[in-house]
């Protein structure tokens, strides 16, 4: 008898501890954010009563929860935009759980159900991502899957509908895009080619939109496709890797309803070694905006992502004339340099010095127009290798980054830019703007715990806005604490009533993963006529508040 | 057997290559619309606009095409409102803005959307009400095929001495309709020289063209942005007619041989325009 | 017999409470070379792992890295710790990040993850994001932000870790 008792009470323990144990490997994470701001008049700067016409809170928030349960995993996120923050489109108020997904993970397959996000290879002809900040959301509402049927291959298949907005999708509301995509990796099949130093990989993609054709005036195709090919070579140091697609007739209010053939090229080459590193980039653009609807005009329902090439400016103003890539024609190329001298050298000093050079261009296409027409016609004949004269944007950054001694470090940069803000801003008939850039940041430690942070730039043009200045000093006390004052001053502008400072005072908290953030000041409005559509994105002044956490 | 899965794999590419798209011969464009009669529903095209923006010539042209093309069944207006509308220094100092135009902008949320941006028969999607340029034309075709709950007579006496204006309109229901209808009565005038950013060569000048004809502005509402009750919920029975007269003087700034009376019926709940109506007063 | 029985079915269940299996998520990114690489790889024969997130416009990024990569050969030999830097650029610039990681120097092992998949498994939305793992690969702190100094306090965590065991 107690022998028996012994047993059942040794299985049932077994028995619990291994449920348990299943649950052991169930997790639940999660992020929160939240931005508050509250706006108030500011004649300075053009924002009266009637501006902010009894909108004076604006809220952003969003929560993700991810569920893990073994091999299992079920997400959302819910979203509250009441009433969105100024800058974003005003078509994203709304809450609800614009995200929810369930996903399963083997080592042969990985399916999710629900919404989702992919990239084919560089994205020239699918890529759904998010970025919260610019309020950009495409993600696919739809199925996913992924096969390892061999070691090295992997293929992908997905389907489904993108997000637009709050709004659902309905039969015929917007395009449904199916896709597939096979990659093919020669250095996880066969591993003679680690051995040898050589690294090569291979991927083709193939996507397609259906949209039904309503329109009473043209013939309209109801399923575009576009394909893509890539090759990714390694050897050693060296790496080139190329991605060539193709998109056949899609006439859309981008592209003025032409029916001609698309094309995309983006290659790189590059180098790199302990200390030095080289990068050449080319890009040919050639009428490829690929959208979910093909009447749409916003940032918004991009089925591929078409990469701008060139730098991404880390300070306030050098960020001012941002390039956005022009999806109807554009021939760009990027060049790169980073090397740092090493440490003992006369030149290096006590630490080494850190170069990093990069020069980008971007000019438009050449074009032999067909028929004066234009619209509904196939448009104009492109050759592959010419280069128009009229340049888009240029850019030429020189940055030295030194630390001198134990307590302070310093980075200077020096820009010089060519702006076309007649096509990149849609600011037709203005002249293209040539400015040139400084930039001092400098960061002194008192001890292991306090630091300062000045940043001091400059922006000289005789385009535009004229001359601005800005100033930034920022205290941090490790890990927790940091405040900052900063000031904008547009003190150049042709008309002196429009001289203003954008000034800003800003303090916050962190424990951990969690952050709170309080600003004070003014922001900078802007005017943009893209896409066939002109925006007025407003200035701003007032409080804002920012709260993040993880878990 | 780790081969099995190249071949299929490739078919899978291949068969989504052939049959993921249609290639269109020339001609490109097709047909149009077809006959007006008065149990015909009549559309309602409105351009939301402004004179400094660049794109808006693009859209406004857009709209005429379609105009043109439904011989009559489309109505178009265009609306000049939000922050594209606004006067600047010369020579754009003119200002179109009406206090109808800016109640509607704010209220359908158009042009916080964008310009140029419009609404066809302020049909509601979703909680959407705007309509992007490009759109327009597949909108008015689906609203094309729908069917005329009821028709809109104008009538209009003027006297150009005294710029004295009658106005009177009718309206008979075919299909009866259970909720509360309203009736606005908007001023059109057609015509008006003035500046207009550009940047559609196709179109005209670039980055202004200076004399610019803007066609059918919206001058203001007769009766109140959001128009008068016309017949209340449950009224609108089967051959049930409702009449509207308004007088007034038309202002003096107006060119009276561009002047005509736009006038729609919408379902208060839904916003839905039911029918609209145009009427050159000379 | 019977006894050695019982021992057994009490030591089954037992055995899973030292896996030495990976808690973080399985998700398909890429070394920064370009191949695959699946982040369930992501080990350090059991000792510390110290995960960040960057991007090559994110100057706190930057900092805590070239802060991260002045003291990474003596925190090597002291823990045996590992910093696994995970770069969340995308397609724009996928080609420009290992010319910079290499042209700066940086000593540690850097991944690329261009449509941010591992990041939004990770939960996180705003960059620098570093996580400290134990020999096992479970989250033992995570902070968000990088004041100058911070890489100090994150040193000592790494510290108990190693001490502990």
């Amino acid at each position: 008898m107690k022998k028996l008792l012994f047993t059942i009470t040794a299985l049932l323990f077994s028995m619990v501890v291994s449920a348990q144990d299943i649950f052991d490997n169930a997790s639940l994470h999660g992020s929160f954010q939240t931005d508050v701001q509250f706006y108030r008049p500011d004649a300075a700067i053009g924002i009266y009563d009637s501006t902010i016409a009894g909108r004076k809170i604006g809220i952003n928030g969003f929560t993700n929860l991810t569920y893990t349960l073994g091999k299992f995993k079920a997400g959302l996120r819910y979203e509250a935009l009441l009433t969105p923050l100024a800058g974003f489109d005003p078509r994203q108020e709304g809450n609800g759980f614009p995200n929810v997904w369930v996903n399963y993970n083997t080592d042969f397959i990985e399916i999710t159900a629900g919404n989702f996000y992919e990239q084919f290879g560089n994205g020239l002809v699918f890529r759904t991502y998010e970025e919260w900040t610019l309020g950009y959301d495409n993600s696919m509402n739809g199925m996913r899957v992924v096969l390892f049927p061999t070691k090295g291959l992997t293929l992908k298949g997905v389907y489904g509908s993108q997000r637009f907005f709050w709004q659902k999708y309905e039969r015929n509301n917007r395009g449904l895009v199916r896709g597939a995509d096979a990659e093919f990796s020669f250095n996880d099949a066969f591993s003679k080619l680690d051995e040898a130093g050589l690294r090569l990989s291979v991927g083709a993609s193939a996507v397609s939109r259906y949209q039904r054709d309503a329109d009473p005036i043209y013939k309209l195709p109801e399923n575009t496709g576009a394909f893509a090919g890539r090759v990714n070579l390694g050897a050693g140091n060296f790496n080139f890797m190329t991605e060539y697609a193709y998109k056949i007739n899609d006439p859309s209010a981008i592209n003025q309803f032409i029916y001609s053939n698309g094309q995309a090229l983006l290659s790189s080459f590059s180098y790199s070694q302990k200390g030095l590193g080289v990068m050449l980039q080319l890009k040919r653009v050639d009428n490829f905006s690929f959208k979910s609807d093909r009447a749409e005009t916003a940032n918004a329902l991009d089925i591929n992502f078409i990469p701008p090439i060139n730098r991404m400016h880390a300070y306030s103003l050098t960020a001012k004339y941002p390039y956005a890539t022009q999806p109807n024609g554009e021939m760009g190329m990027q060049f790169q340099l980073n090397y740092k001298i090493p440490k003992g050298t006369p030149l290096g000093g006590k630490y080494g010095t850190g170069i990093s050079l990069n020069f980008s261009q971007v000019n438009d296409i050449v074009r032999d127009t067909l028929d004066k027409e234009y619209r509904g016609t196939l448009g104009y004949k492109s050759d592959f290798f010419k280069v128009s004269d009229h340049i888009f944007f240029r850019d030429l950054n020189v940055e030295v980054e030194k630390r001198f001694n134990s307590k302070l470090k310093g980075v200077i940069q020096y820009m010089n830019l060519l702006y076309d803000i007649a096509v990149i801003e849609g600011h037709t008939g203005e002249e293209a703007v040539k400015a040139n850039l400084a930039v001092a940041d400098f960061t002194y430690k008192f001890n292991s715990r306090n630091a300062l942070r000045v940043e001091a730039q400059g922006m000289w043009t005789k385009q535009d806005e004229g001359d601005w200045a800005a100033l930034m000093a920022e205290y941090t006390i490790a890990p927790k604490w940091f405040m900052a004052l900063s000031d904008q001053y547009n003190y150049g502008n042709p008309d002196p009533d429009k001289r203003n400072h954008y000034y800003t005072i800003s303090g916050g908290y962190t424990h951990e993963s969690t952050r709170i953030a309080l600003t004070y000041g003014r922001q900078y409005e802007g005017v943009v006529c893209v896409g066939g559509v002109c925006r007025q994105v407003p200035a701003s002044s007032g409080f804002t508040v920012t709260i993040s956490t993880n878990f | 057997m780790k081969n099995i899965f190249h071949l299929p794999a490739i078919l899978l590419l291949l068969s989504l290559s052939f049959s993921g798209c249609d290639k269109i011969e020339p001609p490109f464009k097709e047909g149009g619309g077809g006959q007006v009669t008065n149990d015909t529903r009549k559309i309602l095209l409105e351009d939301y606009t402004g004179h400094t923006c660049v794109n808006c010539p693009g859209g406004a042209r857009l709209g005429h095409e379609l105009v043109h093309l439904y011989n009559g069944q489309v109505i178009m207006i265009g609306v000049h409102a939000g922050y594209f509308a606004r006067p600047k220094a010369a020579p754009f100092d003119a200002d179109y803005r009406t206090e109808a135009g800016t109640a509607w902008d704010n209220f359908f949320g158009i042009s916080a959307a964008g310009n140029p941006m419009g609404m066809v028969n302020r049909v509601n999607n979703q909680g959407a009400y705007n309509v992007t340029a490009a759109n327009w034309a597949t909108a008015v075709g689906q609203a094309a095929q729908e069917k005329a709950a009821l028709s809109l007579n104008i009538q209009t006496t003027y006297n150009s001495t005294s710029r004295n204006l009658k106005v009177e309109l009718e309206s008979k229901v075919i299909h009866p309709l259970d909720n509360k209808l309203m009736l606005i009565a908007c001023i059109i005038e057609d015509s008006i020289v003035s500046a207009q950013s550009n940047n559609d060569p196709n179109v005209g000048a670039t980055p202004t063209i200076p004399d610019y004809v803007h066609r059918h502005v919206l001058r203001g509402s007769i009766n109140s942005p959001w128009g008068e009750e016309l017949a209340a919920a449950g009224q609108a029975t089967a051959n049930a007619t409702f009449s509207k007269t308004y007088t007034l003087d038309l202002n003096s700034a107006y060119n009276d041989q561009h002047v005509s009376i736009v006038a729609f019926i919408y379902d208060d709940t839904s916003k839905e325009v039911l029918q609209v109506e145009e009427k050159k007063i000379r | 017999m019977k006894k050695l029985l019982f021992i057994l079915l009490l030591l089954v269940p037992m055995s899973h409470l030292f896996s030495q299996e990976s808690q973080l998520p399985k998700v398909n990114i890429k070394t920064l070379n370009g191949q695959s690489f699946n982040t369930a790889d992501i080990k350090n024969d059991g000792k510390p792992i110290i995960l960040s997130f960057w991007a090559l416009w994110c100057k706190p990024c930057q900092k805590e890295l070239d802060a991260f990569n002045e003291v990474y050969e003596d925190w090597q030999k002291e823990t045996g710790l590992k910093v696994v830097a995970v770069s969340i650029d995308d397609s724009r610039s996928t080609a420009k990040v290992a010319p910079h990681v290499k042209g700066k120097g940086w000593e540690f092992e850097v991944l690329l993850d261009p449509n941010g998949d591992f990041k939004r498994a990770m939960n996180v939305n705003m960059i620098p994001h570093t996580f400290l793992l134990d020999g096992n690969g479970k989250i033992v702190s995570q902070h968000t932000a990088y004041f100058d100094g911070a890489e100090q306090e994150l040193y000592q965590k790494v510290k108990k870790l190693v001490g502990k065991k």
